[in-house]
């Protein structure tokens, strides 16, 4: 799903970058592209303010002056304050900023945009609207590789690029696919709005939803690894300041919420694209982010079976919980391990759809757990494969035959499935009921419960039929 | 006694005009509580697209006998001295299955059942959790398995 998200945008050659752009669009947090010119960077993020439909504003920092982001300064009738005239293109009530070669702006422009990175200020005033604040520069003169010359981008000052949550760098023709080739080549649907029908806001609406859920409690692991990987940069030479970190740690969170799991790989490109020195021409040098980043993984996710059973915990996605279990859970202490804790420490509605997904294959013997863990998943589990309840709901005097509030997302939602996924549906949503634990979006639920009843389904029951 | 009065009783000297900021409820509750009873299983169902057939239906009453000890004599009286030897008297599913428990169940008291089929609840309650029946567990006969009231049913089905 993320691998596609650009591509629906009608933007192409975004794969490698996207799971830490979406990561910026999750955390809100400050996102600068850095490539080479007609690499993309300016129509990805405008195709991106296209698609979430926001109030956006397009900048150019090489030929803006202050008046044209804040409007024509004047006073107002008692002469106490200064107004601002404004125009169309003023930053007043932007959702969205793209600061377009953001290199290339005077050093006292810079100066300005700093608040507007850093604090969603401008002139001191606060831009309650301002959702997102993008950027893209090329390369700067201390930074280029290669034969094209970029004059006049220069270095960000180091305080400023140190903003950025999210730094990037945009591939060129070379890093293209044949097949994202062709499809930039083609001038088909030139100028027209991106309009993905609003499939990327929905998806960014639950991602975000999550991360500040998960947020109050940032998982462990994610902490660990922030903090030994910046302590291990700064080993080698790379020095990464405290606000980093930080930032390093809200972008692994939504990265992982954004991917819906946790995979070395993933972690590395996001300790990549956290590195703010590309934004003042240095190159971090590659064999020390990866040594940092080995260190750091191994420390957060330790080893052997207690590596196993954090894997187990930070997978969010609960058919991959499943693909884990069934096939790399090294023993059948850890899969017990892994079960009991997910049962005590996963909300409500996400532990009963696993313990009705998995009790039945567990019953048959055909999980790698322990008899405790089979225990805790038929204890739930029982409660689901029959469910006998009352819900209650408040009626207004003068109501009559009103539903429980929940009752119709329920219906219509068991209405739109059939065959053995909808009676099996009805079970967790019917419970969910029952316990007053429906959540906002139970299709995105009953989507994650199907896909566990898959996996088990697939790997335990086809897999032995096929033998 | 009317609201008034109860107020000059409250407030002296009010005339029994609410003081500034005292209000009162006076009516009743402008909603009700509605309530609905939910049941749905898919445990028995032979019809639907997920089958889970009973298998059996489990449940002794053994009145006022404590049931360990009535177990233990039962056995004894066949002729046995381990609960595992009743697997030799009688078939078991080979594999696990779902297990409900429906504690509304009333069994006739055993005096009135033959001691063979006695013998053989006895030794499928002592292969069952309330969730689960377990042929490869060992048999335990404890007061809680044995005065449990289930129904079994096969599992295959829950992922068609």
């Amino acid at each position: 799903m993320t691998k596609q998200s650009f591509a629906k945008l009608g933007v192409y050659g975004f794969e490698p970058q996207a799971p830490a752009i979406l990561a910026a669009l999750v955390t809100g947090d400050p996102l600068l592209l850095i490539g080479k010119s007609g690499t993309g960077k300016t129509f990805l993020l405008n195709s991106i303010s296209e698609a979430l439909g926001l109030e956006h504003r397009h900048y150019n920092a090489s030929l803006i002056s202050f008046d044209d982001l804040v409007g024509f300064p004047y006073p107002d009738e008692e002469r106490t304050e200064i107004r601002f005239l404004e125009t169309p293109a003023t930053i007043w009530g932007a959702e969205s900023v793209l600061v377009d070669e953001i290199s290339r702006c005077k050093p006292e422009h810079q100066n300005r945009l700093f608040s507007l990175v850093h604090e969603r200020r401008i002139q001191g005033i606060a831009l309650k609207e301002l959702r997102y604040r993008w950027a893209a520069m090329n390369p700067c003169t201390a930074d280029q590789g290669g034969d094209e010359a970029y004059l006049g981008s220069e270095a960000l000052d180091p305080a400023l690029a140190d903003r950025f949550g999210i730094i990037v760098d945009v591939g060129d023709w070379d890093a293209l696919s044949d097949a994202d080739r062709r499809r930039v080549v083609d001038p088909a649907g030139e100028g027209a709005l991106t309009d993905d029908g609003g499939a990327l806001g929905r998806q960014l609406a639950r991602w975000t939803a999550e991360f500040e859920r998960e947020l109050r409690a940032c998982p462990p692991e994610i902490l660990d690894y922030a903090t030994a990987a910046v302590t291990a940069l700064r080993d080698g030479g790379i020095r990464v300041s405290p606000r980093r970190a930080r930032l390093l740690a809200r972008s692994l969170l939504a990265a992982t919420i954004v991917e819906a799991h946790v995979s070395d790989e993933l972690f590395l490109s996001i300790l990549r694209c956290s590195l703010p020195h590309r934004a003042w021409g240095e190159q971090p040098e590659e064999e020390k982010v990866r040594a940092a980043h080995r260190l750091a993984w191994d420390l957060a996710m330790l080893e052997g079976t207690d590596k196993w059973v954090h894997q187990f915990h930070l997978e969010r996605a609960l058919d991959r919980k499943a693909a884990l279990l069934l096939e790399s859970c090294p023993t059948r202490d850890a899969g017990t391990l892994a079960i009991e804790q997910f049962v005590s420490l996963a909300s409500k509605e996400r532990t009963a759809a696993f313990a009705l997904a998995a009790f039945p294959a567990a019953a048959a013997g055909k999980l790698p757990i322990g008899a405790e863990a089979v225990n805790d998943l038929g204890r739930l589990a029982a409660e689901l494969l029959t469910v006998d309840g009352e819900i209650s709901w408040q009626e207004r005097l003068s109501e009559s035959d009103t539903n429980h509030p929940d009752f119709p997302v329920v219906s219509k939602l068991l209405g739109q499935l059939e065959g053995p996924r909808q009676e099996r549906a009805r079970q967790l949503l019917y419970w969910c009921l029952v316990n007053r634990c429906v959540p906002r979006k139970p299709a995105v639920l009953e989507a994650e419960f199907n896909a566990c009843v898959t996996v088990f389904a697939e790997r335990v029951y086809r897999a032995e039929r096929a033998a | 006694m009317n609201w008034r009065a109860l107020l000059y009783m409250l407030h002296p000297g009010t005339d029994g005009r609410p003081p500034p900021g005292v209000l009162f409820n006076s009516g009743g509750p402008r909603s009700r509580t509605r309530s609905e009873r939910l049941r749905a299983t898919i445990l028995g169902a032979s019809d639907g697209c997920i089958r889970s057939p009973q298998v059996r239906r489990l449940g002794l009453a053994f009145g006022d006998a404590d049931p360990v000890d009535t177990a233990w004599r039962l056995l004894a009286a066949e002729g046995l001295h381990d609960p595992e030897d009743l697997r030799r008297l009688f078939a078991l599913p080979p594999e696990p299955l779902l297990c409900r428990a429906v504690p509304e169940l009333r069994p006739g008291p055993i005096s009135r059942r033959s001691r063979r089929k006695v013998l053989e609840d006895l030794l499928w309650l002592g292969l069952c959790t309330p969730w689960m029946f377990d042929p490869s567990r060992p048999v335990l006969w404890t007061r809680a398995s044995l005065t449990r009231r289930l129904e079994v049913f096969e599992g295959r089905g829950f992922y068609a």
